[in-house]
């Protein structure tokens, strides 16, 4: 609650920041357009890529972003999403259930671009985020046997609560496909940095994530409107 | 822009390479809690770790049958004994050659966990408490009463020189 009160508060004064010198740059005019952190717009997006893993996994997601163009240089991302999994393991009966939003904040940088030329259409770029979900989960399993001593145990736990964030790392590609309509995708190498796990259990899907792992890879495949500022 | 790209190619292949599968996996999903043998010096009152020459016999009461875990070991200064998924309390005989034979109770809890559907579902525990018959062990010290598959040391058996 700490963390995403925080994040919110930081988005707001990153906004108002922004703002702030979007208006200075309307009074100054030219002496501010090198500016590598100008204000050129905004962009809204939405991964499709979430959508169509369902296909492949048992687990599907759905995410908004919102970015900040700074001098066709630096792009600060919200991205909000949401996640959910129910699933059933044939080889040990086990049953999974869970669905919970996740966020991520973070920065783009413009590989392309270049001060002083005008911005490219099309260009890579890296990415940066750190991320976070906390997913209500439910598990039940079938027994299992005691081989030295006999007797059986099983578990079926409802409502455990867990705490998941990581960092992403990556690139991507964004190209512009007509008017203000864009699209892009992106490839990301994800690392645990923090879970908080039950007494009797830790979460497997992870929402935004992926399945429970130190390390994964992700991908995303957005369209994107640009809301252009000047 | 090229010797950027590649820089950035350069940084992010590494990562390719370690990109883990997050297994604990074990093959049967039983952890066992690790004893080890020690003896107090009398005089200056400095525990060591001691070492039998005589063979040593160790088995589990399951079901009011004694059954063997380990049979005939030498030069033995620790064990590695599984613990009951529904007891509360296990009993264990433990033969020290022809010296004597000691019988601990070992109560604990037991922890059922869901690690990940690729490793299923492993059996932990929680030593609450460890007595013996005192023949030849003097007591007994619970050091890491969690056990999971870690391989801690969770208890020290302190033998009567």
């Amino acid at each position: 609650m700490r963390i995403s009160r925080y994040i919110l508060l930081s988005s707001m004064l990153l906004m108002l920041s922004v703002s702030a010198t979007a208006q200075q740059s309307t009074e100054k005019s030219d002496t501010v357009t090198e500016s590598l952190l100008d204000f050129r717009g905004v962009s809204l997006s939405t991964d499709v890529f979430g959508y169509a893993y369902s296909i492949l996994e048992d687990y599907t997601s759905g995410e908004a972003a919102l970015e900040l163009n700074l001098g066709n240089k630096y792009y600060p991302v919200v991205e909000v999403g949401y996640g959910s999994c129910n699933f059933t393991d044939e080889t040990f009966g086990i049953h999974y259930k869970s669905a919970a939003p996740y966020y991520r904040v973070g920065l783009n940088y413009n590989f392309s671009n270049k001060r002083g030329k005008a911005p490219k259409k099309s260009y890579i770029y890296a990415l940066g985020r750190f991320a976070f979900t906390r997913a209500d989960y439910d598990v039940k399993t079938p027994p299992v046997t005691d081989p030295v001593w006999g007797g059986e145990s099983s578990l079926d736990l409802k409502g455990v609560n867990g705490f998941y964030s990581w960092v992403e790392l990556g690139v991507g590609v964004n190209v512009k496909i007509w008017k203000h309509l864009r699209m892009g995708w992106s490839i990301r190498y994800k690392a645990r940095v923090n879970q908080v796990t039950g007494a009797n259990s830790r979460m497997w899907y992870i929402p935004g994530f992926g399945n429970s792992r130190h390390t994964t890879f992700g991908g995303t495949y957005s369209i994107i409107y640009e809301i252009p500022f000047k | 822009m090229k010797k950027r790209t590649f820089i950035l190619l350069a940084l992010l292949l590494p990562l390719l390479v370690c990109c883990d599968n997050g297994g604990d996996c074990k093959i049967n999903n039983v952890s066992y809690y690790r004893a080890k043998f020690y003896t107090i010096d009398s005089g200056t009152g400095l525990e060591d770790k001691t070492q039998f020459a005589e063979p040593i016999n160790v088995s589990l009461v399951v079901n009011g049958k004694d059954s063997t875990v380990v049979n005939h070991l030498t030069d033995a200064t620790d064990l590695a004994l599984p613990m009951s998924y529904t007891n509360l309390c296990d009993t264990v005989l433990i033969e020290f050659g022809d010296i004597a034979t000691d019988t601990l109770f070992v109560h604990h809890t037991n922890i059922p966990y869901f690690i990940s559907m690729d490793c299923g579902v492993g059996m932990y525990h929680e030593i609450t408490e460890v007595n013996s018959t005192g023949q030849f062990i003097d007591s007994v010290a619970v050091i890491h009463s969690y056990i999971n598959f870690d391989s801690n040391e969770n208890i020290k058996i302190y033998i009567t020189e």
